[in-house]
């Protein structure tokens, strides 16, 4: 656990010390803040689209549902060069040779950026805040709502753990990441409307916006948190089985 | 080097173990052949029965075993794409295997093969294939060398594949013992309390199905795809309520019956009960079927008895025979087409509405029966004509014998000259009017062959004899009446009188003279002619007195009633039979199955039906009036309209009786019929969506005409030995502007009086009630319009301190600089749903979707009476500005012409300003006198009637469209039905108050979007910034 736990403080710091963390932390609070205060002389047909809108009802739902969708490009943007930046500066055979098993690597890495997103997601609390006070929201639902991003956020990141240790190249990795994001997020929902059964069925279990979406109506369902944590798993078993297989290919 | 050379040494195929290796390949080529051939036979049997789909993925499997034969023998080659082609498809195999079987332990029972396996058949089958996927994937991979790169790819890739099957297993289990929370504050996506209480009192097994079979039920959908997403979304949301519904109590199973199997299991189901239910409609549909080719034959035959009657005979002289072809080739091709339908409709897979069937087949005997009674009715009419012609041709006979004489004195006159053609002229004259005279009482007599009734003539009329054909100046034959005819020899005689009058005037003697030869002439002729029409009319008349042996036998029939005894005979019985026949409740349900995306929830040998719209509205509107009409955000109550349903199917006692107390004054003895209009506002027969909905709710119904006595409520059920509390429904009754026959003002306030004296002995006797107010529209009385104000004002008045203003109309309006514009459609639906916490009438209805036409204002006195107290239910605020309640909407569309389109309030004259309620609720303590008592007083109950709750609503904007009525509005009667009677819990939750965002400056909401939009994240690359700085250093 000392090993992970060194992995990830390491990637932590290469977050917090690298513009590129910052970068993408402006571009998602922009993106963010964009949805949640509308703009001074916004147009009154699009006041559904806004959160902070006088007499409308205080509710954080639509500013939770445009963080799931976003974590489509933000999570392999931040996992881009975890394992890919290591296969291309060739610092990955040291990785290999030190007294680390490839499940901590894998580990540690999305260790540091979960720790990351985290604190990504912290700096939405401000518009918690403002909701505050301006209105009363919904506790159950903010409470649900960060809960639910906590666990997409986890499921989303081990998928770009995954995609970056496909590849030495880190535009491959976010590419690969998106799609595979895309086919939970976009391509699951539509296959859920439009499949015969069963495919219907397997593709609403499959469906991560469907399951961020209950979680942003305030409800709380097992089957959502086991589909988050098995993808999270699931994907990380793959990254760790992908990188063990460098030593036999 | 060493280490390619060492990699070469591995990848040597050669290096497998050939025993293994061997084993494997054979046992992957011996089980796909044998597969691969089962299968071709089974498709080679059945393919013609087999849908496209099942045919095609057969085929697939086939081809894919065939290929895992060929990789079989290309193992045992030692091929190392064989080799991994076959421990994919046998990872496959097992995961397959391991998911199927773990879904049989979760799910359900065991099945494989589309049916074809099942039991512990089935269940042998998947563990021998999963053993055998077992042993092939083991010596694939022992049949590596140990520590080769093979052994690695196989055992990663196995450890892929076993942890994948492990995800499925644990997403499985997830969905197999589901554990749903809703942390939200107001619960809005669970169960309401009102749902949970009746989900409570299931006992028994229940199913609920969602069947899921259309795109979308909306005719105005903007494009296909968007709204199959939307309804596949809301046939999620009903599966999340139903299991819901299912994890509160496991009695109530949950199907999802969108797949064609379950889909074909319930419709046999309900068939089945709709066939048993329906026993005694179906005999009575068979046996009208079974006697039909006999009808037909009686039909025939009554055809072929009319055209052979003699061509000569009595009945001949009318087209009779004709007449009654096309009336049987009528009745037989409708009965023909009804057949047919029923037998296409029992024939076809959906479930028949037998009822319907019956009633459509009925309905048209029906209709034979009468046209051949009403032709029968004709014929014994008929066989009264030769008597009255009989009785009246002495009178016609004189009238023509004194018209040819007329004419002979005519002749006469002018065929004697006496050298004075001037008195000859003046003679001619007398002579002509006596004969015009004589030959209009001929007329008037002919008119009167068959005596005063204008039926007998209109019979004499259409027959042969009495057809006079006549060639007029251009040469075309005209056909008349033989009394028209004689008119029109009058009409022709007057004119020579005038003619012959001018020549009198004439200083010409010559040509005096001349005329009179010409007029020699035309008396002659005038002479023959009326000669001629005298011989046709006698012979007429004798034709038409005289009647012959065959058709005297028909009108004996006729008199009897017995003209078509056989077809009667045959139809009557089928009418009586299937008049008697109730009719069966479930049966009336079957369109309800055929419609798309229903939920349908099963109790014993019952069933109801509920759409998904209703169960989970798709459009629904934000709590507060004014607001834009779009608005996607999605409000939720619970599943009260599904628990509804369940509380109808498992409730069998009502919770109290609805009395649908109308007041109309009874129509007087002497009044002549349709003299006496029953005007109503709205009437009780209007109001089924309403009535259905209290149905549902568990309500009975009673009828009370308040011309009659109160009548006594029934034994409560619920309570041994108490009565069944009473609601009375009182339907809106203005006060008479008018007298109409029969009732004058006096007598019509006398007959209020007593109606609000009944409803108040009624009250104080324990009943509650919901008065029914709405803007009563002016009624016109001697071209002005009327107000009318509304008839239990006095009562309301007295004993509550309430007043419905019924002769205004509440008004929403556009402001428009200092006036406003009205928007049509805000003029016939009006958005309130801004019902207060308490009472808990409304509480559930503050997001719904509820629309009002002609509001009228309630108006509540400062000072109430003893013991009595107010609660507004929906009232207009005050800072609604653009709401008044106008009295002269009727003025409205003059005062838009004159100010361009433009108008304004004119409190002046009376309208009401906001704010003003347009529903309350009130209490009353009891004392001695008077029990204890509830009443509400709506005045918006236009929006309950069915006119306005079937047709969707027009929207005009962007473009024209329409959207669903407002199916929400009957729910505040029946909350109200629920809150008087004291069971306030039944009330849906509804989506209760998310408080808003406070009203904000508009400099305040700029800074903040400044600094959330701009601020945070410069701030944040600012602090990167200053972090990169520091590193640097």
């Amino acid at each position: 656990m000392g090993k992970i736990l060194t992995l990830a403080r390491k990637e932590v710091a290469g977050y917090f010390f690298s513009p590129l963390g910052y970068v993408i932390g402006a571009i998602f609070l922009c993106a963010c803040a964009f949805k949640f205060a509308p703009p001074p002389g916004f147009w009154t047909g699009s006041q559904d689209f806004f959160i902070l809108v006088p007499n409308q009802p205080a509710s954080l739902r639509g500013l939770f549902e445009l963080m799931g969708m976003g974590m489509t490009v933000i999570a392999p943007l931040l996992t881009m060069k975890i394992i890919s930046e290591e296969y291309h500066s060739g610092t990955i055979e040291t990785l290999m040779t030190a007294p680390v098993t490839d499940t901590q690597v894998v580990l540690g890495k999305f260790l540091g950026v979960f720790t990351f997103y985290l604190a990504l997601l912290g700096t939405t609390l401000i518009f918690l805040v403002l909701m505050f006070i301006f209105a009363q929201p919904d506790i159950g639902l903010v409470l649900m709502g960060y809960l639910g991003m906590i666990l997409l956020g986890g499921a989303f990141i081990a998928v770009g753990v995954f995609a970056s240790t496909l590849s030495r190249y880190q535009l491959l990795s976010v590419v690969v990441g998106i799609v595979i994001l895309s086919l939970f997020m976009l391509v699951a929902g539509r296959v859920s409307v439009h499949a015969p059964q069963p495919w219907n069925q397997v593709a609403t279990t499959l469906d991560a916006m469907g399951h961020m979406q209950k979680f942003a109506r305030g409800i709380f369902d097992t089957q959502s948190v086991v589909f988050f944590l098995s993808l999270g798993g699931g994907f990380l078993f793959l990254s760790v089985k992908l990188l063990e297989s460098r030593r036999w290919r | 080097m060493a280490l390619k050379k060492h990699k070469n040494k591995i990848d040597t195929m050669s290096l497998l173990n050939p025993r293994r290796k061997i084993f494997a390949g054979l046992l992957s080529m011996l089980i796909s052949i044998t597969a691969a051939v089962g299968l071709g036979l089974h498709l080679y049997a059945t393919y013609k029965n087999l849908p496209g789909g099942v045919v095609m993925l057969e085929g697939l499997w086939i081809a894919a075993l065939l290929g895992v034969a060929i990789a079989g023998v290309g193992l045992m080659k030692s091929s190392k794409g064989a080799m991994w082609a076959l421990l994919g498809f046998w990872l496959i195999i097992v995961i397959g295997a391991v998911l199927q079987g773990f879904g049989w332990l979760l799910w359900g029972e065991p099945l494989l093969l589309g049916g074809m396996l099942e039991g512990f058949t089935a269940v042998g089958f998947l563990v021998g294939v999963l053993l055998l996927g077992c042993i092939i994937v083991a010596s694939l991979i022992w049949a590596t060398p140990h520590r080769s790169r093979n052994r690695y790819g196989m055992q990663v890739g196995t450890s892929i594949a076993g942890g994948v099957a492990l995800i499925f297993a644990a997403n499985m289990i997830a969905a197999a013992y589901p554990y749903q929370k809703d942390i939200e504050q107001f619960k809005r996506f669970g169960l309401s309390d009102k749902t949970k209480q009746i989900l409570d009192k299931v006992d028994s097994p229940m199913r609920i199905s969602a069947v899921y079979t259309a795109a979308t039920t909306d005719p105005d959908t903007p494009t296909k795809r968007e709204n199959r997403t939307e309804t596949r979304k809301q046939l999620a949301r009903v599966m999340e309520l139903l299991h819901a519904a299912n994890r509160y109590n496991p009695r109530i199973e949950v199907v999802d019956a969108s797949g064609n199997v379950e889909r074909m299991k319930l419709m046999d189901r309900i068939g089945t009960r709709c066939l048993a239910d329906s026993d005694e409609q179906i005999r009575q549909l068979e046996k009208i079927q079974q006697q039909l080719p006999e009808i037909y034959r009686q039909l025939d035959a009554v055809k072929r008895r009319w055209a052979n009657l003699p061509q000569t005979g009595y009945l001949s002289q009318w087209k009779l025979a004709s007449e009654l072809d096309k009336l049987v080739d009528a009745a037989v091709g409708k009965l023909k087409a009804k057949d047919n339908e029923a037998r296409q409709k029992i024939a076809s897979k959906t479930i028949p509405d037998y009822a319907g069937l019956l009633r459509g087949m009925v309905a048209q005997l029906q209709e034979t029966n009468r046209q051949l009674d009403a032709f029968s009715q004709q014929i014994g009419q008929l066989s009264k004509l030769s008597g009255k012609i009989k009785t009246n041709s002495p009178k016609i006979r004189k009238a023509l014998d004194e018209c040819v004489a007329a004419f002979g004195d005519i002749c006469t006159t002018v065929e004697k000259p006496n050298g004075k053609p001037n008195q000859t002229l003046i003679k001619l004259i007398t002579a002509f009017r006596i004969a015009s005279q004589k030959t209009l009482r001929a007329s008037n007599a002919l008119s009167g062959v068959a005596g005063a009734n204008a039926d007998f003539l209109d019979i004499v009329s259409t027959s042969k004899p009495w057809t006079v054909t006549v060639t007029d100046a251009s040469g075309k034959k005209i056909r008349m009446r033989r009394n028209r005819y004689f008119a029109i020899i009058t009409k022709d005689l007057q004119k020579l009188r005038e003619d012959t009058a001018m020549k009198l005037g004439d200083e010409n003697k010559k040509a005096q003279q001349k005329y009179l030869v010409a007029m020699r002439k035309i008396s002659a002729n005038f002479l023959t002619l009326i000669k001629a029409a005298r011989g046709d009319t006698e012979k007429a008349i004798t034709s038409l007195q005289n009647v012959d042996k065959d058709s005297r036998a028909i009108f004996e029939l006729a008199k009897k009633r017995q003209l078509f005894a056989g077809v009667n005979q045959m139809i009557n019985p089928l009418i009586t039979n299937a008049d008697k026949l109730q009719a069966i409740g479930r049966v009336k349900l079957a369109p309800e199955l055929l419609q798309d995306n229903i939920i349908v929830i099963e109790d014993g040998d019952k069933f109801e039906t509920i759409s998904f719209d209703t169960a989970w509205p798709l459009v629904v509107r934000r709590s507060s009036i004014g607001q834009s009409d779009h608005d996607p955000q999605r409000f939720f109550n619970g599943g009260d309209a599904i628990s509804s349903r369940i509380l109808k199917l498992t409730h069998k006692k009502p919770f109290a009786r609805i009395l649908i107390t109308t007041a109309n004054p009874p129509i007087p003895k002497n009044a002549k019929p349709g003299s006496y209009p029953v005007r109503w506002d709205i009437s009780p027969g209007e109001l089924n969506k309403l009535y259905i909905a209290l149905a549902e709710a568990n309500f009975t119904f009673g009828e009370w005409d308040l011309n009659n006595e109160y009548p006594p409520p029934p034994q409560n059920e619920n309570a041994p030995g108490e009565n069944l509390q009473t609601i009375l429904l009182v339907l809106p009754t203005g006060e008479s502007v008018m007298p109409i026959p029969g009732l004058n003002k006096t007598r019509r306030d006398e007959l209020n009086k007593q109606y609000r004296e009944k409803i108040r002995r009624a009250i104080n006797g324990g009943a509650a009630a919901i008065f029914m107010g709405t803007w009563l529209k002016p009624r016109s009385y001697g071209g002005h319009l009327i107000p009318r104000s509304y008839a239990f004002n006095p009562y309301l008045e007295k004993d509550w301190g309430i007043e419905v203003d019924a002769q205004y109309r509440v008004l929403e309006a556009i402001p428009q600089g200092d006036k406003f514009t009205i928007n049509i459609q805000r003029f016939g639906y009006m958005l309130i749903n801004n019902f207060p916490e308490a009472p808990p009438i409304g509480r559930g209805l503050r997001g719904r979707r509820l629309l009002w036409p002609n509001a009228c204002p309630i108006t509540v006195e400062k000072q109430l009476p003893r013991g009595v107290q107010i609660y507004p239910l929906l009232t207009i605020p005050d800072n609604m500005t653009n709401v008044w309640a106008t009295s002269a909407p009727q003025k409205l569309g003059d005062e838009l012409r004159q100010n361009n389109g433009l108008v304004e309030p004119h409190y002046g004259l009376g309208d009401i300003s906001t704010p003003f309620a347009v529903a309350v609720a009130a209490v009353r303590s009891g004392d001695t006198k008077q029990k204890p008592a509830r009443i509400v007083v709506l005045g918006m109950s236009g929006g309950f009637r069915d006119q306005y709750l079937n047709i969707r609503v027009n929207v005009t904007g962007e473009g024209y469209r329409t959207e669903p009525p407002p199916r929400s509005n009957p729910m505040v009667v029946v909350n109200a039905a629920y809150w008087l009677i004291g069971r306030d819990s039944y009330i849906a939750n509804g989506p209760g108050g998310t408080k808003p965002v406070i009203a904000m400056s508009k400099t305040m909401r700029s800074w903040i979007w400044f600094s959330c939009v701009i601020a945070l994240p410069l701030g944040l690359l600012a602090v990167g910034g200053v972090v990169m700085i520091v590193r640097k250093r």
